[in-house]
């Protein structure tokens, strides 16, 4: 086996199957410089493990729980305006829904006068020829002219 | 059964309760994990932004709770929203064209290192009241955290939740959305290229037993 910083390191970390490890430590037991590699490693390593745990800054669980307290009262103190905004609209809708049905109801309405006029038009029109035609062919006579429109008389 | 029933609350539990709005739950789960966010973000991007990332990671935490999915691991997930956060800095920081992981500062003017190894951990150690000893452990957790800052974001991640924070490489693939492989082979050049910052400090170690190699960890 040659020399492997890769294979050294998973040996360390008891990370090889039984046969590689063998060969590893076999390969230790005769190399002086991977033994000196291993050491090195392993002094690294648990300096890296015993360096004591930094201490957290006195305060610091009641800033946080600080915030999360600020963070929850702002969501209660918003939920009534949230219910506020929500009626605004609803009651906004409901007017809207009104004013529309209202004028939706008056242009029928002014639909149906104006068909009412329209009619009347027609009807004032079509009499108006009658006359006409009838003074024209000399029926005129037959005709009870006090009913007829004053510029439809003979 | 009593130590049970006294005992703080499983997160399960923990997690259900914020869901309903219960922020003293929530407080408990910050008590809980707030040294384990506080200390990747420092390793990570240094302890002046550390306390920052520690707020907005439990910001995140607490409005995507009902996002989480009970099958996983709460502590994954937590460590890939501290690693989203903290890569979310790091890229903001240097496209402003900032300083990063800065290696001369110590929070709030203590006598704390960048790693946050202070005088008061190595108190614990008898070879620390020596002021010589003192010295050189602040000199290699100088030398430590520059060589840290000099790796690439995503090989210094894999590296400090490998060595420093004890993940398992499968662990590390959950937290890090990447392949088996592309662990492996970022924790290898992350060692690598530690170890050749480290070398001064390391040369000291001296070879080990054959005997000794054999029992692998």
């Amino acid at each position: 086996m040659r020399c492997s910083l890769d294979l050294l390191l998973a040996y360390m970390d008891d990370q090889l199957s039984s046969p590689v490890r063998d060969r590893v430590r076999h390969h230790l037991a005769r190399c002086p410089v991977c033994r000196a590699e291993l050491a090195q490693m392993r002094a690294m390593r648990e300096l890296l493990a015993t360096v004591p745990a930094p201490t957290p800054p006195p305060g610091l669980v009641e800033t946080i729980v600080g915030h999360v307290r600020f963070r929850e009262a702002e969501q209660v103190r918003r939920r009534p305006q949230v219910r506020f905004w929500q009626g605004c609209f609803a009651g906004g809708a409901v007017a809207a829904a009104a004013l529309a049905m209202w004028l939706v109801g008056s242009s029928w309405l002014e639909r149906d006068s104006g068909v009412a006029a329209a009619t009347a038009l027609e009807a004032a029109v079509q009499e108006h020829i009658v006359y006409a035609a009838l003074l024209e062919t000399g029926a005129g006579d037959w005709v009870d002219w006090a009913w007829a429109p004053a510029g439809d008389r003979p | 059964m009593n130590s049970r029933k006294s005992g703080p609350l499983p997160v399960e539990e923990l997690i259900a309760r914020c869901l309903t709005g219960d922020v003293r739950a929530f407080e408990t789960l910050v008590k809980m994990h707030q040294g384990q966010v506080y200390g990747y973000a420092c390793r990570m991007v240094g302890p002046d932004a550390a306390e920052d990332i520690t707020q907005e990671v439990f910001l995140r935490v607490y409005r995507s709770l009902h996002t989480f999915r009970s099958e996983a691991e709460f502590k994954t997930w937590l460590y890939r929203i501290t690693t989203n956060v903290c890569l979310d800095h790091l890229r903001r920081v240097r496209r402003q064209g900032g300083r990063l992981l800065s290696l001369d500062s110590a929070p709030n003017g203590s006598e704390e290192s960048p790693l946050g190894w202070t005088i008061a951990d190595q108190a614990a150690d008898p070879g620390a009241t020596d002021p010589e000893v003192r010295a050189e452990r602040r000199e290699l957790a100088q030398a430590l955290q520059q060589a840290l800052s000099r790796l690439s974001d995503k090989h210094r991640a894999v590296l400090v939740l490998h060595d420093m924070y004890g993940f398992r490489y499968e662990e590390i693939k959950d937290i890090l959305h990447c392949s088996l492989g592309t662990v492996k082979s970022r924790l290898f050049y992350a060692r690598r290229a530690l170890r050749e910052e480290l070398r001064p400090y390391l040369d000291a170690v001296g070879e080990w037993p054959a005997s000794g190699a054999s029992s692998a960890s």
